[in-house]
């Protein structure tokens, strides 16, 4: 009994509804007999399937209350004329679909596959390669220092405070925001070697915009600033600490016009930064127009589709 | 290809199927209507819907005739009132649903056609008339809450009696899913025959 509880196996409700019908030949016939000769749950639901089925053909077919003869063909209907575009043949629309299709797959392939991150990667050796020039900046500041007096500039510990963050900054500049990375780079930079005038690099370690940026890179470049920076100054070493010590007397005066020119190249490579991060935003601005192309064509070829299924019937 | 001909606005439009048959239009309404009548009704719970329903789709078979190719004429009518009902029902979804209206009675005494309640068995008992009227009532109310899909597909095999094949030419989709939907259209509706085993036939309330 165990055994035969075990290898029992109930028959479908549609392999008994197909028996019900003699729709069953050969050995699937041959083993529902054997299956429903062992089974009584099966034999019940058989015979019920049969009386419910029975039932359903006892069914009376009632005449309707008026004949649908017609005596005259009956009037055209007024078809509303589509636009030229709904006009178009069926192929126009699986044509444009395709190829918005495969469009929008060229790019997505391209931008997963690295296509865009070579610019990127460009970008970011860019950023990481100005970092190491504001610690070198602030290293020779520092040593060149020890000709000031004491008291010469008390926002000096403030620049080189801000540097060394920068400098932290433009590492993660890898991850994310180039914008942001740029500009604390250049922050870095001008506020290392801008040491001749106290209130310039205070202002650029701050994330003061050069001439010319607008308000986006300062709210970008200023959370640097805000950065526990004696950690992170720690961090780099015991020549960050020693500036941090002589930097107050800093007294170097560096010449204005090598200075502009400092500023003049960080302000093209910042340039460049919004460049190439304007055309990454641009592709992938195309990537969602094609996508939204190829979707837009497909559901006008469904909707074709299912108005001609309804009209051909 | 079919063909439509009318020599005259009252005429009998006539049509020639694939193989060359002709024969009027009127002819294939004649035919027909009482089964898409029958069909309409039990699909849309609604005598006058229904009737709306076959007006329709009898004038989209005119048009359509031309795209008929002369195969199977019932299961091409009960395809075209199948999808009419659909597309009525699915107008209709927001609504709420109207329940099965018996069929208005008329004060003359002219002979009506078989009603509601003229089952076969002519010399039944008035006991006999009105279980038998409410068994159908049941009937109908438990198609009524089938799915739509397996309520068409248990009225084409099991009440109008097509074949499979046919079915699935009516219903616009594969052998498989008419087996599959003829299948648990009737376990559904023996399920809810179940619940009102006391308007069944004592043979069926003994099985249960």
């Amino acid at each position: 009994m165990w055994i035969f509880r075990s290898t029992h196996k109930h028959i479908g409700q549609d392999t008994l509804s197909e028996y019900l019908d003699g729709r069953l030949r050969g050995r699937p016939l041959e083993r529902v007999e054997l299956q429903l000769a062992d089974c009584d749950a099966c034999r019940q639901e058989l015979d019920e399937l049969r009386a419910a089925v029975a039932m359903l053909q006892a069914l009376p077919m009632e005449e309707p209350r008026r004949s649908f003869v017609m005596s005259a063909p009956p009037p055209e209907p007024a078809r509303a004329r589509p636009n030229v575009a709904l006009r178009a043949p069926n192929w126009v629309y699986a044509g444009a679909a395709s190829v918005a299709a495969l469009a929008f797959a060229v790019t997505i392939s391209i931008d997963a596959t690295g296509g865009l991150d070579s610019d990127l990667d460009s970008q970011d050796t860019t950023v990481t390669a100005s970092a190491p020039i504001a610690e070198t900046t602030v290293q020779s500041a520092s040593r060149s220092g020890d000709t000031s007096g004491p008291s010469e500039d008390a926002a000096a510990p403030q620049q080189l405070a801000a540097a060394a963050p920068a400098a932290a900054t433009a590492e993660q500049a890898d991850q994310g925001d180039t914008a942001a990375g740029g500009a604390a780079a250049f922050g870095a930079e001008a506020g290392a070697t801008g040491s001749g005038d106290a209130t310039a690099p205070v202002a650029a370690a701050a994330g003061a915009p050069p001439p010319g940026e607008g308000p986006a890179l300062t709210q970008a470049a200023a959370p640097p600033v805000v950065a526990p920076q004696p950690e992170t100054a720690g961090a780099d070493g015991d020549e960050v600490t020693t500036t941090n010590q002589s930097a107050k007397s800093l007294t170097v005066e560096e010449p204005v016009i090598e200075e502009q020119t400092d500023e003049l190249a960080h302000i093209g490579d910042l340039i460049d930064d919004v460049v190439i991060s304007g055309a990454s935003a641009w592709w992938r601005a195309l990537e969602v127009a094609v996508g939204a192309l190829a979707i837009l064509f497909l559901a006008g070829l469904f909707f074709r589709w299912r108005a001609g299924r309804r009209d051909s019937v | 290809m079919a063909q439509i001909t009318h020599t005259s606005p009252h005429a009998n439009l006539r049509v020639t199927d694939q193989s060359g048959q002709v024969s009027c239009f009127d002819c294939v309404i004649e035919t027909h209507q009482t089964q898409a009548y029958n069909l309409a009704r039990r699909m849309l719970s609604d005598w006058a819907l229904a009737e709306d329903a076959v007006q329709e789709s009898f004038v989209s078979a005119y048009r359509a005739f031309n795209r008929f190719r002369g195969e199977n004429l019932t299961a091409w009518v009960l395809r075209i009132v199948s999808n009419t009902c659909r597309d009525m029902l699915r107008s209709r979804k927001s609504r709420p649903t109207i329940s099965l209206d018996p069929l208005p009675t008329t004060d003359s005494d002219e002979p009506q056609g078989p009603s509601a309640v003229d089952l076969p068995s002519t010399e039944a008992s008035p006991e006999d008339r009105a279980e038998q009227s409410e068994l159908k009532s049941a009937i109908e109310g438990c198609l009524d809450d089938l799915q739509e899909d397996r309520r068409l597909a248990v009225l084409l095999v099991d009440v109008h009696g097509l074949s499979y094949e046919e079915a699935s030419e009516s219903m616009g989709c594969s052998l498989g899913t008419v087996k599959s939907r003829v299948s648990r259209g009737r376990g559904g509706l023996r399920d809810c025959l179940r619940q009102t085993g006391e308007l069944l036939p004592s043979r069926f309330r003994q099985e249960v």
